[in-house]
């Protein structure tokens, strides 16, 4: 077989209408804030109407600092934000030291995790703009019921895992494995719809 | 002046929320006769206009009716409760509700409008009627509709299966002259003195010399001509608008599922919608009470994130609860009460699209509030201390936005354990610098602390070391 042909040098009708499976296939997406991260991500950033999983040993490994400047920014244009079934209560101080209005914020408590994707579920139908939903065990049939209601609603959609998920399948967009070392946050691409996943690489925060 | 009349002829049935097949009867001394059959038009019974079907007959026709006693107050509290909803196009509004005049005779729920002031605002007599009926017809309720210059006038045209709309002095009395005589509220035994002289419609009554129909049939029959004609002026007993909204709903037997409250409960949340629009108001809290067997109360509080009217709306918030709540023992009573009022922005159209959007999400918060309970709902908001636990207060939906920017300068994590959860003393990192907070000596919730970033169990955590107590506490988490 010959050597892959660049791009400029395909017939002109054909040029917009290829993907390569090493390119990544455009869809939308929203910065995450973290210049280094949008640059592995297809499209540029989290992708939109789509469901991240965002897997970590537990709380306290920047889980939410991933997530946070993608979710302030557009709560500052006006989206509601929910947060659903978090490991211990949001704090209102470092929530607004993270640039989050808090006008937008509605948390919810849910005693199970039923209740959780139920509340998630609501939420995504009433059209937030983002949401954070943490779950440690959710069965594939809701994942997927939670993967509908965000494409339905093209919101921001965080779940939050702790533990083993990472061996699970999943039909989220996007998988990513966070991890607090010493010397800072390590991220890895697990899975990304549109691209191959490129590794691992370090966060700054 | 300009009356329009509307006539709920099945307000028996509606008043008991009678199934479809139960008739509720009517009884003095030992006759008893029907006046409304459940889930249908009740004239299709009737032998004459007016007139109810013997108990006996219809036992011999249909041997396994089910019966339901016709409960007057009940009616009365009803019919109230629509007249409210009538506020909202006009005013005075009139309530009456007749009793049968004589045994056999049918009673006859009626409400007037006043509506010659309130034309042009809802686009003419015709617009302003269907409007009416459509919103009572979406409610459930059977009525036929009247308009006449006299209030009496319009309640005779009201009982005509397809009644004129007289809108005009001079077409009044050649209207009311064809009228038959079933369609007053006269007493049948009158009724059929004046049918077995000859006189079948109401024009020929007047006719005759008055002394001679007075001295005959006495002065109402003559009064009633008059007051119906526009001669002998009428008095109209205003219905009031009440400030508070407090409806109970006696159900007709025990009721242990939930299925069975709900429409009674639509219902009611349909008359609390009236009263609302009446008073051009929303509503941030609702109070149920179902009242048990055994002298046992549930109650059960709704609250709102914006000020709310529509009944569906109304409806599926109480729904939800009574769903998550059960029913703790059989229901024999409602009792809904109107809570907290607030002022009411309807919604926008298509102009702004984003308060529909909006208005989904409040929907949704309420679900989330009903289903879960409203505690578990909520907004974090600031609060200036010092103390972590108490820079934060957890505020419902429906309070006012607090301070958006918070004072202190240290940084403060984004999950905060609640209360603070004891720990071993932590390997704190040689770099680690202590946050002391000294605060709360006044409040009897004084406080120490010196506060660090340690790791723990892998993640960044918010520790503290209570100097009072020599005890080292988690209380957050830098996620």
């Amino acid at each position: 077989m010959s050597a892959l042909q660049p791009r400029a040098a395909l017939p002109a009708a054909l040029r917009s209408r290829l993907w390569r499976a090493t390119e990544q296939a455009a869809q939308p997406a929203r910065s995450s804030g973290h210049a280094t991260l949008d640059a592995v991500l297809p499209g540029g950033g989290w992708p939109l109407g789509a469901v991240s999983e965002i897997l970590h040993p537990g709380p306290g490994h920047g889980e939410l600092s991933l997530c946070l400047p993608a979710l302030a920014a557009l709560a500052r244009e006006g989206r509601a934000i929910g947060c659903v079934a978090a490991p211990a209560r949001p704090y209102a101080p470092g929530l607004v030291q993270a640039g989050l209005p808090l006008s937008q914020l509605v948390c919810v408590e849910a005693p199970d995790t039923g209740l959780a994707l139920w509340s998630a579920e609501q939420l995504l139908r009433a059209e937030v703009g983002g949401l954070l939903l943490w779950a440690d065990r959710v069965e594939a049939a809701a994942l997927r019921r939670l993967q509908l209601a965000a494409e339905e609603a093209s919101s921001l959609v965080f779940l939050l895992r702790e533990g083993q998920a990472h061996r699970e399948a999943s039909t989220a967009a996007l998988r990513l494995w966070l991890e607090r070392r010493a010397e800072g946050l390590q991220l890895q691409v697990l899975k990304c719809r549109g691209a191959v996943p490129r590794g691992g690489l370090r966060l700054s925060a | 002046m300009l009356w329009l009349c509307l006539w709920f002829p099945d307000l028996p049935a509606e008043a008991l929320a009678a199934a479809a097949g139960t008739v509720v009867v009517d009884s003095r001394g030992s006759r008893r006769w029907l006046v409304a059959q459940g889930g249908g038009w009740t004239a299709a019974l009737n032998p004459g206009p007016g007139v109810g079907l013997d108990l006996g007959l219809a036992r011999l026709r249909q041997p396994e009716l089910v019966l339901l006693n016709r409960r007057p107050e009940a009616e009365r509290s009803l019919l109230q409760s629509l007249g409210h909803r009538l506020h909202a196009y006009g005013q005075p509004v009139v309530a009456e509700l007749r009793d049968p005049p004589e045994p056999g005779q049918l009673p006859r729920a009626l409400l007037w409008l006043e509506a010659g002031a309130s034309l042009r605002l809802f686009g003419g007599l015709r617009a302003l009627a269907g409007q009416i009926l459509a919103e009572y017809r979406a409610l459930g309720h059977h009525l036929r509709l009247a308009v006449a210059p006299t209030r009496l006038a319009a309640a005779w045209l009201v009982q005509q299966p397809r009644p004129p709309a007289v809108s005009e002095w001079p077409a009044l009395d050649a209207a009311l002259a064809d009228l038959p005589l079933a369609c007053t509220h006269w007493p049948l035994s009158l009724q059929t003195t004046l049918q077995g002289l000859g006189l079948e419609r109401l024009g020929a009554l007047w006719r005759l010399p008055r002394s001679e129909l007075v001295s005959r049939f006495g002065s109402t029959l003559l009064e009633d001509l008059d007051q119906a004609r526009g001669r002998l002026a009428e008095l109209h007993p205003a219905l009031d608008l009440p400030a508070r909204w407090q409806r109970r709903f006696e159900l007709s037997g025990e009721v242990e599922s939930l299925e069975g409250l709900l429409f009674p409960l639509r219902r009611l949340c349909g008359e609390l919608e009236g009263w609302l629009r009446a008073h051009d108001r929303g509503l941030l809290q609702l109070d149920l009470q179902l009242l048990q067997a055994g002298g046992r109360r549930q109650a059960v509080s709704v609250s709102f994130v914006t000020a709310c009217r529509e009944r569906e709306r109304l409806f599926e918030a109480v729904q939800q609860r009574l769903l998550r709540e059960g029913l703790q023992a059989p229901a024999r009573e409602l009792r809904l009460q109107a809570g907290t009022l607030a002022a009411y922005t309807p919604v926008a159209g298509d102009l702004f699209a984003r308060r529909g959007s909006e208005q989904a999400l409040e929907a949704a918060l309420e679900r989330l509030q009903a289903r879960l309970g409203p505690a578990r709902v909520w907004r974090p908001g600031l609060r200036g201390d010092h103390r972590p636990e108490r820079a934060q207060e957890a505020r419902p939906l429906n309070a006012p936005a607090g301070p958006a920017v918070w004072p202190g300068r240290a940084a403060r994590p984004c999950l905060l354990v609640d209360p603070p959860r004891p720990i071993a003393p932590p390997h704190l990192p040689p770099t680690a610098e202590a946050e002391r907070i000294e605060s709360g000596w006044w409040d009897g919730a004084d406080c120490r602390r010196d506060y660090y970033r340690c790791p723990l169990d892998g993640g960044l955590a918010w520790v503290f070391h209570d100097r009072a107590a020599d005890r080292w506490y988690l209380q957050g988490w830098w996620s």
